[in-house]
């Protein structure tokens, strides 16, 4: 294992939409080329709890740090500069891009060549040019879209686009990718693929922060569990102690989450 | 596929560059009497098109921060203002009060102006960029509105500097060294010559790290920003090169009217050089010629010929076309007139290999 990477700590975390407490003083850790998986009812937190992390939103309190580094008030694209990426729910792709171009916004910050000389096509920037457009295709490889890069991203069936989305996440040479809700909305074959990719991501060194609905996929594939409910956190354990936790039963009312559906 | 796009800008752009130094090159040389308005039935006329290049640089400009970054400018003039006056001011008045002797009077002089004020106008534009900016949609169209009439407002103020309503004249004609670039048959190729070098360095900018990110905030501001993209730094970037093209552009403007006042740069402006825009296609560098000329023709010909047809006091006759215009292009042809052209030609071509007759033996 990897000692040199960064662990993510998130101590008494806490929301407050306007009286209406989103997440409160939740804590949990995750450690370098670790699987955790945040689940919970609707409406628990946890998409806010990915967006208080990555930025996007400023946390009412707590603390996020990621290899000791504060991350409350930092920009999204700092917190991405850490070492940080994630993807979106409801896919966000970049329409009117082709596939490989929208990789190749995941490597932005991988190049710094400057406004001047591209303006005025300099070789450093077209050299610069060429090594994003290089690796964007290995990204594209790596999760078996690189036949499609020329095409245009919205033109891809939704299962393929959550694949994207994760390219241009993994662009950005993360440490630890935060996937929310990634396997919703994908059929079994889909999500098979899906679960093999994490898992090889996993054992490239990067940890994984998954919010997921699909209990069977979620015991399957994560280290820990982290439960929410109303913006708590109820149970924070190994799938086997989850999946015994009587209050996570509880939460799930009568659901029961020991039982692939 | 990119080198073939790269490919075909440097055709277009050499193809676009002879086809506007041949035009030019009619009045200069007049073959057999000719002169360029003859051409066109005396409706562009050299006068015109100098204006066509001139807005032609704004409108590219905007094009970036509008087509591309998707971040919409009602106050475009504003800037365009900055540049004419910052040129007419410090061309007429260093002169005039004896400051700076020996250097107010070189011929280098207004071109160092014209520079100094790109950097006075990117300056501005940087400064008030950053709180603007963090405003979207309507409140960005708000504030960029306020901030155009402001800067109008100001230039018809302090006469001992702007000249106030009257504004300012005997702004002196460029020269390069003892060349003097006027009559206008010259002051045409130094004019389509800046346009065209704008043109070429939009392009670079769009085909690039810089234009792709653009392209990416337009879709989505956040998804950029966690892909690691600055996109403050991208927005106000943008903004920052716009407020530049357009200075530029207002200093052109003051050397070949030898005369600036408030009025030109008013909402009128920015509103037709958002239609400009819309016209020739948002996120289509080569849309902004293409619409600031059908802009022009379309409201010369209305000035000429409606006059006739419909005598209406005071004319304005443009304003209500420009404005039935913006509404028919944006249910009609969305992607403006060129990008709409283009994407037809495409279609043409990919079905043309189908098509057994078409094939060279």
């Amino acid at each position: 294992m990897n000692t040199d990477r960064a662990s993510l700590e998130v101590t008494d975390l806490r929301k407050d939409f306007d009286g209406l407490m989103a997440v409160y003083d939740v804590s949990f850790a995750v450690d370098p080329g670790e699987i955790v998986s945040l689940i919970g009812p609707n409406g628990a937190g946890k998409t806010t709890i990915f967006n208080l992390i990555t930025g996007l939103l400023p946390a009412t309190g707590g603390s996020i740090r990621y290899g000791g580094k504060g991350l409350n008030g930092l920009k999204p694209h700092a917190i991405n500069g850490l070492g940080l990426a994630r993807t979106f729910q409801n896919v966000r792709l970049f329409g009117r891009m082709t596939v490989r171009e929208n990789v190749m916004i995941g490597l932005h910050a991988k190049a710094d060549y400057s406004l001047f000389s591209t303006a005025f096509r300099l070789p450093s920037a077209r050299a610069q040019e060429r090594m994003i457009r290089e690796r964007a295709l290995q990204h594209l490889e790596r999760v078996g879209l690189a036949d499609k890069a020329e095409d245009d991203a919205l033109s891809l069936p939704f299962g393929q686009q959550r694949l994207l989305e994760i390219a241009r996440a993994l662009a950005t040479e993360p440490n630890l990718l935060l996937l929310d809700e990634a396997g919703s909305g994908l059929n079994r074959p889909e999500k098979e693929e899906l679960d093999r990719l994490i898992r090889e991501i996993r054992n490239g060194g990067v940890a994984i922060l998954l919010v997921e609905h699909d209990i069977p996929f979620v015991t399957a594939l994560s280290d820990r569990i982290v439960v929410l409910e109303h913006g708590m956190k109820i149970a924070d354990g190994t799938p086997a102690e989850i999946r015994s936790d009587a209050r996570v039963i509880a939460a799930y009312l009568g659901e029961d989450i020991r039982d692939p559906c | 596929m990119k080198t073939l796009r790269a490919r075909a800008n440097t055709i277009a752009i050499l193809l676009f560059a002879a086809a506007i130094f041949a035009l030019g090159a009619v009045d200069l040389v007049r073959p057999f009497g000719v002169r360029f308005s003859d051409l066109t039935g005396r409706i562009v006329t050299l006068d015109t098109m100098i204006r066509i290049g001139i807005l032609t640089i704004v409108v590219v400009g905007l094009n970036l921060l509008m087509g591309y970054a998707g971040q919409i400018s009602l106050g475009q003039a504003g800037f365009y203002a900055l540049g004419a006056y910052a040129s007419a001011i410090l061309t007429t008045l260093a002169s005039r009060h004896g400051i700076l002797p020996g250097m107010a009077d070189t011929w280098w002089w207004p071109w160092l102006a014209i520079i100094m004020g790109m950097g006075l106008t990117g300056g501005f534009a940087y400064l008030v960029g950053r709180p603007i900016l963090r405003l979207k949609g309507n409140y960005l169209a708000m504030a960029t509105l306020g901030l155009g009439f402001i800067i109008n407002i100001f230039s018809g103020e302090f006469p001992s500097l702007t000249g106030g309503n009257d504004g300012l004249t005997e702004i002196p004609r460029l020269r390069i060294g003892e060349f003097l670039l006027w009559p206008m048959q010259r002051y045409y190729f130094l004019v389509w010559g800046a346009a065209i070098a704008v043109i070429l360095v939009a392009l670079n900018i769009v085909n690039s790290r810089t234009g792709r990110a653009l392209r990416a905030i337009h879709t989505s501001e956040t998804a950029a920003a966690t892909s690691g993209v600055d996109t403050e730094r991208a927005k106000v970037q943008v903004l920052v090169i716009s407020a530049m093209l357009a200075s530029l552009a207002g200093s052109l403007y003051a050397h070949f009217q030898s005369a600036v006042s408030p009025n030109p740069f008013g909402f009128t402006m920015s509103v037709e050089l958002v239609t400009m825009a819309a016209v020739g296609g948002l996120a289509s560098v080569w849309g902004a010629p293409f619409g600031v000329a059908t802009l022009y023709v379309i409201s010369d010909v209305i000035k000429v010929r409606m006059e006739k047809v419909l005598p209406l006091q005071g004319g304005g006759y443009e304003l209500i076309l420009y404005g039935i215009l913006l509404v028919l292009i944006m249910i009609f042809l969305p992607a403006g007139v060129t990008a709409s052209g283009m994407q037809a030609l495409r279609r043409l071509r990919r079905r043309r290999p189908a098509d057994p007759g078409e094939q060279p033996a």
